[in-house]
């Protein structure tokens, strides 16, 4: 189930909404296991018992590990989670290059991912993780256990939440109206960033990806309406899940801070995708050594990380080689350019931030690398298309205002124009009287760009 | 108002809307058919465990949800007008507002399909045709055709080009300067009867027809056509108007497929969905038209698509027999049990909506 679902938003989440708050408090987690389920189960059907399976194997593990505090038992549960994971996203991978290193014909046996695989088990391997260092106990409760992994606000789009983050929250948690509010605004504005915007530029670009009459301008509209859309349609389900969460007491840390006014690509990877770049970092990065055992390990560890990155993004080589791009620059960076940078322009720095992180959208775009290396040959006219043409005309007329709309929600400009009049106590109490309606506007113009989407006419119809 | 307050209305109101919209959801009557998009609506989709665990029941309750939501029709407007006036997109789901009227945006041209399309006119003429048949063919444009270059338009130079390459057994008569755009309903795909007469004129020409015509006009019905429903903003509006006269009202249509005798123009249509049906009962895959007032040695035979259904009765004065025959509803290898072709005129009439979209043909 998805939160653009009507199912989720008219029918799912009012309910569950009802019951978690009339049940006593103790039995909220119980409210939000059971939806939690329901949530997954409504999407996923048959994945429901895997899913259950790793909770009841890593409960056991948390315990087994504190206990005795072996690092084989800790190696064993990442080899368990880590298998599975590799399983069901990367098998058919596998076999495709087995296939073709080695000239044989081995059957795919093209399994269905589990939908949020990659994040619960994240999850489940950094809370094993912190068990063993003593970082977090482990938890008792199998019930609370499996709320925190199953969690259905982050469960299959992220953002990756530490146990550590929500540990006492899901013993004991604060309801309020301000968080109630909070997780309203933050969860509505999500959705409108996903259905309005993210999604009207998906439009634009299937009209690219979809036509032959492509021209230079159109390869350059397509690369930026994508990279607006990724950024608008991960930091969308972000700011939901942040939002649901604080509806239901969770307080889920940030995972997108404005990425796109970045002036280098290392602070790009500080305000993008931030719990995983931050797992990375404290999981696999730093137990590697990180940048303590001189500049030849730090730059193996940074290959890894953005190798890993990369491949966790999706099972293709193109998902490789985006991240070693990424890691790439990160080392040009840390060597040489970070200095040079430091002492451009503003303006540069982030046309030269933007620009790179373009051109490994359009790679991360791509079904293969055939195809990327085809959309960035296109944005300097090797393909031999004209720089304009009469299709693309139309589309930059029929997208114009959301394109608009996204470059400047990409920035924080409305963001600070509004703290600003805020600051101002008549302002404020102006803006607090609009707010609501402007909450309860773009909640049903969602609803209706969502209904539409069952617009479904037929012209010949027999009655 | 505080922050505290602010905290509290927010609260209160997301929960009413989506509280409320559930209950209402939940007790409305389920509708069973869509006019708009004249289709039939997903009802509350059957239990089974199979469903559940294949995903199969979520999926049909998702449709359900969708199409069954309360005012559905009322937020499809919010949308479409936040698309057109916001947003100031060009067009919703290819229809766009042209000068108080509603344009389909017919794009790409789909050369296979023209292929298709000619294929078949082949196939129907190497089977059924021979030295005896006077053949013709013409093409109807769609409104999109006259419309300056702001919208995506098809190359009907390259069409007809296409379709004249692989017709060569049939003549063409070409129409298109025959029309204009108040020509055509301002919230249907199709041409108005009564703007038909240069149409009428230039085909006659070119098959030697006398047709005297002094047709009496009349409304019949106020008419929302089929873009009316999926593009519901305000324009123009439509009335179903026939022309006819004593050579028309003498005419008796048999209709195949339902076993039953009407007039040319069957009334029994004003209730339809689709007020055009009002002409030779719509979409109909065959029909004959007797004329007791023709010339008993001419017959006609018309292939035809939706347009044809306005455009035949005004050919019909000088034939005393015509085959009307619509091969997206019949299978043209068994014509040969229905229709003698011999010695007779025939023409084909199809309009550039399925000439790039022939894949319904049979």
């Amino acid at each position: 189930m998805l939160f653009t679902a009507i199912s989720f938003l008219y029918y799912f989440f009012p309910i569950v909404i009802v019951f978690y708050f009339i049940v006593p408090k103790k039995m909220q987690n119980v409210v939000l296991l059971i939806a939690s389920m329901l949530f997954y189960f409504f999407g996923e059907p048959k994945y429901i018992f895997l899913m259950l399976t790793e909770i009841l194997i890593v409960y056991m593990e948390g315990r087994l590990i504190a206990k005795y505090k072996k690092k084989s038992l800790l190696v064993i549960a990442i080899f368990i989670h880590i298998g599975l994971l590799c399983f069901f996203k990367y098998t058919d991978f596998m076999i495709l290059n087995v296939n073709q290193l080695l000239n044989v014909n081995v059957s795919l046996l093209r399994i269905a991912l589990p939908i949020g695989i990659s994040f619960y088990t994240f999850q489940i391997l950094g809370y094993v993780i912190d068990v063993y260092k003593g970082k977090v106990k482990p938890q008792k409760s199998f019930l609370k256990l499996a709320t925190y992994v199953s969690l259905f606000p982050q469960l299959i789009a992220g953002p990756i939440v530490r146990y550590e983050t929500i540990e006492k929250e899901l013993d004991s948690r604060k309801h309020s109206f301000e968080n109630f509010s909070y997780g309203v605004r933050r969860f509505t504005i999500g959705l409108a960033k996903k259905v309005l915007i993210a999604n009207m530029l998906g439009e634009l670009c299937n009209q690219f990806t979809g036509t032959d009459e492509k021209s230079i301008l159109f390869y350059w509209i397509f690369a930026i309406s994508y990279m607006l859309q990724i950024y608008f349609d991960f930091s969308s389900y972000s700011d939901m899940a942040i939002g649901l969460g604080r509806i239901f007491g969770f307080h889920f840390l940030e995972n997108f801070n404005y990425p796109y006014i970045s002036k280098s690509i290392t602070e790009f990877w500080r305000r993008w995708h931030i719990s995983l770049s931050s797992w990375f970092k404290d999981y696999v990065y730093i137990p590697l050594g990180g940048n303590r055992k001189g500049l030849k390990k730090q730059i193996r560890n940074i290959l890894i990380v953005w190798v890993l990155t990369g491949i966790w993004h999706g099972a293709s080589w193109n998902f490789v080689i985006w991240g070693l791009l990424f890691a790439i620059i990160l080392i040009i960076e840390k060597i040489f350019l970070g200095k040079y940078l430091e002492k451009c322009p503003n303006f540069l720095k982030r046309l030269y931030v933007l620009f790179i992180v373009m051109i490994s959208f359009v790679i991360f775009n791509a079904e293969n690398m055939g195809e990327a290396w085809q959309n960035i040959l296109g944005l300097w006219g090797a393909n031999g298309e004209s720089l304009i043409n009469s299709y693309t005309l139309y589309y930059i007329r029929s997208y114009l205002v959301i394109l608009m709309i996204a470059f400047i929600g990409a920035t924080p400009l409305l963001r600070n124009t509004v703290l600003k009049l805020k600051k101002n106590e008549k302002i404020n109490k102006l803006i607090n009287i609009l707010e609501p309606v402007w909450i309860i506007w773009l909640l049903l113009v969602v609803t209706a760009y969502l209904i539409d989407n069952s617009y479904n006419p037929f012209l010949y119809f027999r009655f | 108002m505080s922050d505290k307050v602010k905290n509290v209305v927010v609260t209160i109101s997301f929960l009413f809307v989506i509280i409320s919209l559930l209950i209402v959801n939940l007790i409305k009557e389920d509708i069973l058919i869509s006019l708009a998009e004249r289709r039939k609506l997903q009802q509350f989709p059957k239990f089974s465990v199979e469903e559940l665990f294949n995903g199969g029941f979520f999926e049909k309750f998702e449709k359900y949800a969708m199409d069954q939501f309360i005012q559905r029709e009322t937020f499809r407007n919010l949308k479409i007008n936040i698309d057109m006036n916001v947003l100031k997109k060009q067009d919703y789901n290819n229809i766009y507002e042209y000068d108080e009227k509603l344009i389909e945006q017919i794009y790409p041209l789909n050369e296979k399909s023209i292929e298709n399309m000619t294929q078949k006119m082949n196939e129907i003429n190497q089977k059924y045709l021979d030295q005896t048949n006077k053949v013709y063919y013409t093409i109807v444009p769609d409104k999109n055709y006259f419309i300056d270059n702001r919208h995506l338009k098809l190359d009907y130079a390259k069409l007809q080009h296409i379709m004249e390459e692989n017709l060569n057994w049939a003549e063409y008569i070409n129409i298109v300067d025959c029309l204009d755009l108040s020509c055509y309903y301002a919230t249907d795909s199709h041409w108005k009867q009564e703007r038909l007469e240069k149409v009428v004129d230039r085909i006659a020409r070119y098959m030697d027809l006398k047709i005297e015509g002094n047709y009496e006009e009349k409304k019949v019905v106020d008419f929302k056509g089929v873009y009316a429903g999926q593009f519901p903003m305000e324009v123009g509006n439509d009335e179903i108007r026939i022309l006819t006269n004593e050579v028309i009202d003498s005419c008796t249509v048999y209709n195949y497929e339902a076993n039953k005798t009407t007039p040319i123009y069957d009334m029994a249509k004003i209730n339809a969905p689709d007020k055009y049906d009002i002409y030779l009962s719509g979409a109909v895959p065959l029909l004959t038209i007797e004329n007791p007032n023709g010339n008993q040695d001419k017959e006609l035979i018309v292939f035809r698509d939706s347009y044809g259904s306005s455009l035949v009765p005004l050919l019909v004065e000088e034939y005393c027999h015509i085959t009307v025959i619509d091969t997206r509803y019949i299978f043209p290898k068994i014509l040969g049990q229905y229709v003698e072709f011999e010695n007779k005129d025939v023409i084909f009439i199809y309009s550039t909506l399925l000439i790039n979209n022939s894949v319904s043909l049979k």
